[in-house]
C-alpha cells in the first residue's frame, strides 16, 4: 500500500500552533536538546511519518543523534550507522536532500543501511539538511514505515521545521560564546583592578611611583613565569612580595 | 517610547563600544521618561566601570551607591532583577534609609535599575534616574528591557568574537578603569593595615565624609596629599 499525504491532508491549525509554539521557545532561555526533541516529535504528528530523529555533525565531521522521536534500540541503531553511509550521511556530506524508498528490496548505495532499515521495519527514508548559509550543520532524518510518495509541499514543511531546528542550535551556539565573551570582559576587569591595586601596594609600601611599582610588578612576573594578574592578586593579599627579593634587581 | 528603528539603528551604526553605549544612553534620556542613563559594568566586590553616564546627577548617584553599598544598581547587581523606585522620598526611604536622602540631595525623585545579562551571566546595570517622582509607564518599563539588551550586545560587539582585541577597550582606559582609585585602595591596605576590600570601603566611607567623589579624593591620596592613616 501507498500512502499519500499532503498538505492538504495535514492539520493546518496544528502546524501554526506548532510554529509559534517553537518560535515561543525560541525567546526565552530554551534547553536546544528539549527543543530538538519536540521538533522530531512535532514531525512524527504533523507529518505521518514513523519517527523522526536529528543528527548533528561535530567539528571533525562525525555525526550524532541529537534528539529523535522514540529511543526504539532499532531506530538508534540506525542513526548509529549513518555515521559512515546512509541518507544522513549523504544528506550531511552533500548539503542537499536524499531520499530512499523501498529499502526491503535492498539499495546498492547503502547495503548495510539498507539491510537494517528493512530489518526494522521501515521503507522509506528522507534526510534533510540542517543548513546555514553554505553551511549544513546536520540533518532531519525521517522514516515511513510503507512506501510513501512525498510531496514537494511536505517537504517543505519538513525542511521549515529542519530550519527551526537550525536555528535553535546556532542560537546556542552564539549564545554560549557571547558568555564566554562576557565572562572574559569582566574578567580583563578584574585583572585590571587587582594590577592596579598591587601597583597601590609597592608604592605606598616601598616609597616608589606608580610607573616604578608596575615595572617591577611586570619583571616578576615574567622572571617568575606568572600572569601579571595572578602576581597582582598575590602582592595585595600579602603573599607575595615583588622587589624585596634580592635576585629582583630592583634599582630603588 | 522609543522611536521604531532604534535597535537596526543602532546595532549597524559604527564606532567605539563607548561611543554605541553613549548613543544608547541619550536614546534613553530623549525618549523615555527618565532624567539621566548610565551603562555601568559590574566587576567583583563592589567594583563597577562606567562605560556611559549621561551627566554629573547620574555620575554622583553611581558613586553614592558604590560608597553606601545601597540603591538599584547595588540590588541588580545582587540579584540580577530590575530593581525600580518610583518615589525616593516615600517607600525608597524605607527601602534604602541611606541612599535615597542623598539621592534626593542630588535632586533624584525616582531611580531605577535594569539587569544587562548574557546567558546567565550579569555583565553590567543600566540605570536611570528621573528628578521627578511617579510611575514609569509600562511601555517605558519594556523599552528598558529591550535597552539592556542591546547593551549587552554592543558591549561584546567585536569583529572576532573572543578575540583578545574584544576587550582591548576595557583594559586601555585609564579613566574609565579608575585606575587611581584602586590605586588607592592598594596605598590604603598598607596605610590602614587591612585588605582590598577593607581598605575600598574606608575610602568610600572618607570620601563620603568629605562630600567629595572617590575619585577626587583617591587623586589626593595617590599624589601624597592626603593620607588616611593621619
Amino acid at each position: 500500500m501507498r500512502v499519500a499525504w499532503k498538505i492538504g491532508d495535514m492539520d493546518t491549525e496544528r502546524l501554526a500552533t506548532t510554529f509559534v509554539e517553537l518560535a515561543d521557545s525560541l525567546v526565552d532561555d530554551y534547553d536546544v536538546i528539549d527543543l530538538l526533541h519536540l521538533l522530531t516529535e512535532r514531525c512524527v504528528e504533523l507529518l505521518q511519518v514513523n519517527a523522526a530523529g536529528i543528527v548533528l555533525g561535530d567539528p571533525r565531521g562525525r555525526l550524532h543523534l541529537a534528539a529523535s522521536s522514540n529511543e526504539q534500540i532499532r531506530l538508534l541503531e540506525l542513526f548509529e550507522l549513518q555515521t559512515d553511509e546512509g541518507p544522513c550521511h549523504d544528506c550531511y556530506v552533500e548539503g542537499r536532500p536524499i531520499s530512499a524508498e523501498r529499502l526491503s528490496a535492498g539499495s546498492h548505495r547503502w547495503p548495510r543501511f539498507a539491510a537494517a532499515a528493512g530489518a526494522a521495519g521501515y521503507e522509506t527514508v528522507h534526510a534533510l539538511p540542517l543548513r546555514w548559509r553554505d553551511n549544513t550543520i546536520g540533518a532531519l532524518n525521517l522514516f515511513w514505515a510503507q512506501p510513501a510518495d512525498v510531496l514537494d509541499d511536505d517537504l517543505r514543511v519538513a525542511q521549515a521545521l529542519a530550519d527551526v531546528s537550525t536555528i535553535a542550535i546556532l542560537q546556542e551556539r552564539v549564545s554560549s560564546s557571547r558568555e564566554t565573551l562576557a565572562t572574559q570582559l569582566q574578567s580583563a576587569l578584574n585583572s585590571r583592578i587587582v594590577i592596579e591595586q598591587a601597583k597601590g601596594v609597592l608604592a605606598e609600601r616601598d616609597g616608589i611611583d606608580m610607573g616604578t611599582a608596575f615595572d617591577r610588578l611586570r619583571r616578576t612576573a615574567r622572571s617568575s613565569n606568572r600572569r601579571l594578574a595572578d602576581l597582582a592578586a598575590d602582592v595585595v593579599e600579602g603573599r607575595d612580595d615583588p622587589g624585596h627579593s634580592p635576585s629582583s634587581g630592583d634599582p630603588s | 517610547m522609543l522611536p521604531t528603528g532604534w535597535p537596526e539603528q543602532l546595532l549597524t551604526a559604527g564606532g567605539t563600544v563607548t561611543a554605541r553605549v553613549a548613543r544608547l544612553c541619550e536614546l534613553c534620556v530623549s525618549s523615555l521618561d527618565v532624567s539621566g542613563a548610565s551603562v555601568q559594568l559590574i566587576a567583583a566586590g563592589p567594583h563597577r566601570m562606567t562605560v556611559h553616564a549621561t551627566d554629573r546627577t547620574t555620575d554622583q548617584l553611581d558613586d553614592l551607591q558604590v560608597e553606601l553599598g545601597e540603591g538599584p544598581g547595588v540590588d541588580v547587581a545582587r540579584s540580577a532583577a530590575p530593581s525600580l523606585e518610583d518615589d525616593l522620598n516615600d517607600s525608597g526611604a524605607i527601602r534604602w534609609p541611606w541612599f535615597s536622602p542623598a539621592a534626593v540631595r542630588l535632586g533624584a525623585g525616582a531611580a531605577y535599575g535594569w539587569p544587562v545579562q548574557v546567558g546567565a551571566t550579569s555583565l553590567g546595570v543600566l540605570g536611570f534616574y528621573r528628578r521627578r517622582s511617579g510611575t514609569l509607564s509600562n511601555a517605558d518599563r519594556s523599552d528598558a528591557v529591550a535597552v539592556a539588551d542591546a547593551a549587552a550586545i554592543v558591549l561584546l560587539d567585536a569583529p572576532e568574537i573572543g578575540s583578545p582585541d574584544a576587550l582591548a577597550w576595557v583594559i586601555a582606559d585609564e579613566s574609565r578603569c579608575r585606575a587611581e582609585v584602586h590605586q588607592a585602595t592598594g596605598m590604603l591596605t598598607i596605610q590602614l593595615h587591612v585588605d582590598a576590600l577593607d581598605a575600598f570601603a574606608r575610602l568610600c566611607a572618607a570620601a563620603y565624609a568629605d562630600g567629595r567623589s572617590i575619585a577626587e579624593l583617591s587623586h589626593d591620596i595617590v599624589t601624597r596629599r592626603i593620607r588616611l592613616d593621619a
